[in-house]
């Protein structure tokens, strides 16, 4: 990465249009850039350079010329800029020192990049948690807790605010009161997938949303696969909640393997698709997630400042033992990440449908359940633990001689 | 000399009045039938001078005239034959002792003489009697079904002949030859034979069955999803089996769609069950709601007062179910075409079931390999405004093995309907001073007087729509199904567990309920 000759001759406020141009033109990878400065002063120079001075360098093709002058002409330079100012769209140029050093260093750095939101504070380990669209209840419960763990222990959760687990764990994040960070595959004033609004709103507000395509830029497949190298450059770890064999996840891991980023995986069953690409990171290597309090700590102990040396202990309410009936630890005892019909429980608790509603309805205000409609219950992360703490309990009972 | 004759048709469900003027002249010998008449009504002179003939009458070679007023409205069918060869005779003569501004007269002629059944006869001399005519005659074939209107003669006619006969006699001796039509299975009401289908063979899917027997006590409309082959069109076949029995008013309601539309005949001259209608997912728009050239009703107001069952509803071309709108709000459906606007009434009860997924196993990720695009197209088909009308949603499972061959039997069809008609009937009694009869209909500026909680309940229904961020709609359905709950179960009062029941049949939140 070399600099503009003239980088600091004209202020950085009056340079930043010209480099939301080059971004814009789409052409401006991190080669064209540095090719680029070789020849001209600064972007202002190359912006204001017609299409002969362009041809006499030597470095473009006709059709990359083509391409630089129609943009010119179809594109208004200040009155763009300054609308991506309204809408709280800042430029960042690789020269800016706000931007983020570890993606100054990958091979194919983003020249510029758009963001909205902000950074996190100084010394803030960068973690990313990123798996498959279409994820299963216990990936999605996994990605959820990890997303609130990592948060509540101050790290940046970094993910492509995707569906599935992406989305979840950034929504997890947020929720927890902690920070995350998006990287997009189209322009930031783009919400891309559309059920992510919401997570889209807050991130614009309490973390932030990155991207190296020009606001306005609609999001294409070839984008995502781009943006991903951007996601684990910018993350200490990388952490593959769930993935399919072939998918965006793993071309994630291999830029991450490409930058020598650490590459963390959460094992799987060997009988789910989505379980086919954590478990053959894990057999070539990668970091096991078998335990997300210990992995967040390792987190926290292998890339956190001085500051970040111990778990801060999250605000976990302890409440009082909830005492449960008969009937209820029955159904505790089934739970598992799947959700479930109240009529698949009949069978083994002998009670009528109704009576089986009222004990689950019962067992959502003990926040063990979650109603999802239509007579179909999910487990909370807490029914999950009880029923551990149940059936451990119930274990140890019959060691006892 | 003019002579009139009073006939009616049908105008969507309701009967019209037409009168039947005929005029003889001097002139050119010849027949003809002014006032907007179709060309089956045109076809009706010919008709009308053979049967007349076949029965020993011999129209005077004079210039005839038959005006059927209003004269401005377009007519239709074969239903004013009778009333012009009574006209006929009139104009002859032979009438003296009719008095028509007394009777109205329907039917259909054949050639030979007989005297033919019609549609719409029901509505026809319910309008008579809201008229005060005092006797209609009828085809015979119709007579049992025109007999559900009380207190007004109904005589049947079988035959031109008879007809002629019957007009010369005179008014003592009418009634001897002649009795008005007494219906003789006595209560028409009793009549429910046929095999009914029962719940008791539908083993398990214990929830399915309880949402569905709650859906009828309270006509909440009923949304099954589940994977194929898991009983859903079971269980929806035995919904009408436990629906309280027609009342009168409701008889007369489904009896005269029935009536319009022709499916009346002498072996079901009128509706005393509950209708059940399963149109194919490739039904066209105009079966469904109605229309066609003559805008006969379709399928929304045939199952009146019934059930409408759409299987696999999301294959249903999404105009169709859009179309469900105006009668899912409105209880009724307008049909225009180009001559007429008609209104039929369509309160059915929807009960629709569907696939969650192209696959079927959604949200169950470990087996549903179907895309998030995949699954929010398929469900997106039955957006918004269908989806807030459905207060009660229920999964259908796949069975245990185990259960099915453990044979575990739920209550019966009978044991279920008792309750059902409790139920109703304590609707019915809170709501007598209302336009509605049952708990889906609650307009929410009436909730707080129908559906009154403590402040222990309320504030658990409050907690409940805060926990699962429920929009005001559906916090009011959930408000109406409780209530229905209660009444199923027979308690007074709306409790919490009846609230925690309601809250567990609300849309699910995977298909952005």
């Amino acid at each position: 990465m070399g600099i503009f000759k003239q980088a600091f001759t004209i202020s950085k406020e009056e340079m930043l249009p010209y480099f939301y141009y080059l971004g814009a033109t789409g052409l401006v990878g991190a080669v064209t850039y540095e090719r680029i400065q070789t020849v001209f002063d600064s972007p202002k120079a190359f912006y204001t350079a017609d299409a002969g001075k362009l041809e006499k360098t030597g470095l473009f093709t006709a059709e990359q010329i083509t391409h630089f002058t129609e943009k010119k002409k179809e594109f208004n330079l200040f009155s763009e800029y300054e609308r991506a100012l309204k809408l709280g769209i800042k430029t960042l140029s690789v020269e800016d020192p706000e931007y983020p050093e570890k993606l100054k260093t990958i091979k194919d750095y983003a020249p510029v990049l758009y963001m909205k939101g902000s950074f996190p504070k100084e010394g803030v380990p960068y973690v990313s948690v990123i798996g498959a669209r279409e994820c299963s209840g216990y990936g999605s419960a996994v990605a959820a807790r990890l997303g609130e763990l990592l948060a509540a222990a101050g790290v940046a959760v970094i993910s492509g605010m995707a569906r599935g687990i992406d989305s979840i764990s950034q929504i997890a994040a947020l929720e927890a009161g902690g920070y995350s960070l998006a990287f997009l595959g189209g322009g930031v004033d783009v919400v891309y997938p559309r059920e992510s609004r919401r997570l889209y709103e807050i991130l614009s507000q309490r973390g932030g949303i990155i991207s190296e395509f020009a606001p306005g830029v609609m999001p294409m497949k070839t984008f995502f696969a781009r943006r991903n190298r951007l996601i684990s450059g910018i993350s200490d770890a990388l952490c593959v909640v769930e993935a399919k064999e072939k998918s965006g996840t793993m071309i994630t891991v291999d830029c991450a393997l490409e930058q020598g980023r650490d590459v963390y995986a959460v094992p799987g069953r060997i009988s789910d698709i989505t379980s086919f690409g954590t478990n053959s990171l894990i057999r070539q290597g990668a970091g096991v997630v078998a335990d997300l309090n210990a992995f967040v700590e390792e987190m926290l102990r292998t890339y956190g400042g001085p500051a970040f040396m111990t778990l801060t202990k999250g605000s976990k309410k302890k409440e009082p033992e909830e005492k449960y009936l008969e009937n209820e630890i029955a159904v505790i005892r089934l739970l598992d990440e799947n959700s479930f019909t109240a009529d698949a429980l009949s069978s083994t608790l002998k009670m009528q449908s109704y009576e089986i509603l009222g004990l689950c309805m019962g067992l959502c205000d003990k926040g063990i359940l979650k109603s999802m409609g239509a007579g179909r219950f999910v487990s909370t992360e807490e029914g999950i633990l009880t029923r551990n703490k149940i059936v451990s309990a119930e274990n140890e009972d019959e060691d006892l001689p | 000399m003019v002579y009139k004759v009073y006939s009616g048709r049908v105008g969507g469900v309701f009967g019209d009045l037409i009168t039947v003027e005929v005029d003889v002249s001097a002139g050119l010998p010849g027949t003809e039938i002014i006032g907007l008449a179709g060309s089956d009504v045109k076809e009706a002179k010919d008709r009308v001078r053979v049967a007349l003939r076949n029965s020993g009458v011999n129209l005077p070679a004079m210039r005839i005239v038959i005006n059927l007023s209003p004269a401005d409205e377009h007519k239709e069918g074969a239903g004013f034959d009778l009333a012009i060869a009574a006209a006929l005779l009139g104009v002859m003569g032979k009438n003296e002792f009719f008095a028509p501004e007394e009777a109205l007269v329907v039917g259909a002629l054949s050639l030979d003489g007989k005297i033919l059944p019609v549609s719409g006869v029901l509505p026809i001399v319910r309008f008579a009697k809201e008229r005060g005519f005092k006797r209609v005659i009828v085809p015979k074939v119709n007579a049992k079904e025109a007999s559900l209107i009380r207190d007004i003669d109904i005589i049947p006619m079988d035959t031109l002949s008879d007809f002629i006969t019957y007009l010369s006699l005179p008014f003592g001796e009418k009634k001897a030859a002649f009795p008005p039509f007494k219906s003789d299975g006595g209560d028409p009401f009793e009549n429910t034979e046929g095999e009914a289908l029962d719940f008791s063979d539908v083993s398990g899917q214990d929830t399915v069955k309880r949402a569905a027997a709650i859906a009828a006590a309270g006509m909440h409309h009923l949304l099954m999803i589940g994977p194929p082959g898991t009983g859903k069109s079971l269980i929806a076949k035995r919904i009408p089996g436990i629906l309280p029995p027609l009342t009168y008013e409701e008889c007369l309601e489904v009896t005269s769609v029935y009536s319009v539309s022709g499916k009346l005949n002498g072996k079901t001259p009128f509706m005393t069950r509950r209708p059940f209608f399963g149109p194919h997912h490739t039904a066209s728009p105009q079966a469904i709601v109605g229309g066609g050239g003559d805008a006969r009703p379709g399928l929304v107001s045939l199952s009146h007062r019934g059930i409408l069952f759409l299987d696999e509803m999301t294959e249903f071309k999404k105009e169709t179910l859009d179309m469900l709108r105006q009668p899912l709000e409105d209880g009724e459906i307008t049909v225009s075409r180009a001559k007429k606007t008609y209104t039929y009434p369509a309160k059915f009860m929807l009960v629709a079931a569907m696939n969650p997924c192209p696959c079927g196993y959604y949200p169950d990720r470990n087996r549903c390999m179907c895309t998030d695009g995949q699954v929010s197209k398929y469900l997106s088909k039955i957006s918004g405004p269908i989806a807030d009308r459905i207060d009660i949603c229920v999964e259908v499972s796949r069975m245990d093995l185990k259960e099915i061959a453990g044979g575990k039997k739920g209550l019966s069809s009978a044991e279920i309907a008792a309750n059902v008609a409790r139920a109703v009937k304590i609707q019915g009694n809170r709501f007598a001073k209302e336009t509605f009869k049952y708990n889906s209909l609650i307009p929410s500026s009436k909730m707080e007087k129908y559906v009154p909680l403590s402040d222990g309940e309320r504030d658990y229904a409050y907690s409940v729509y805060e926990s699962l961020k429920m929009s005001t709609r559906a916090f009011y359905k959930m408000l109406r199904v409780a209530r229905t709950i209660a009444d199923f179960d027979g308690d007074a009062k709306v409790t919490k567990k009846h609230i925690a029941e309601a809250s567990c049949y609300r849309f699910p939140e995977y298909m952005g309920g």
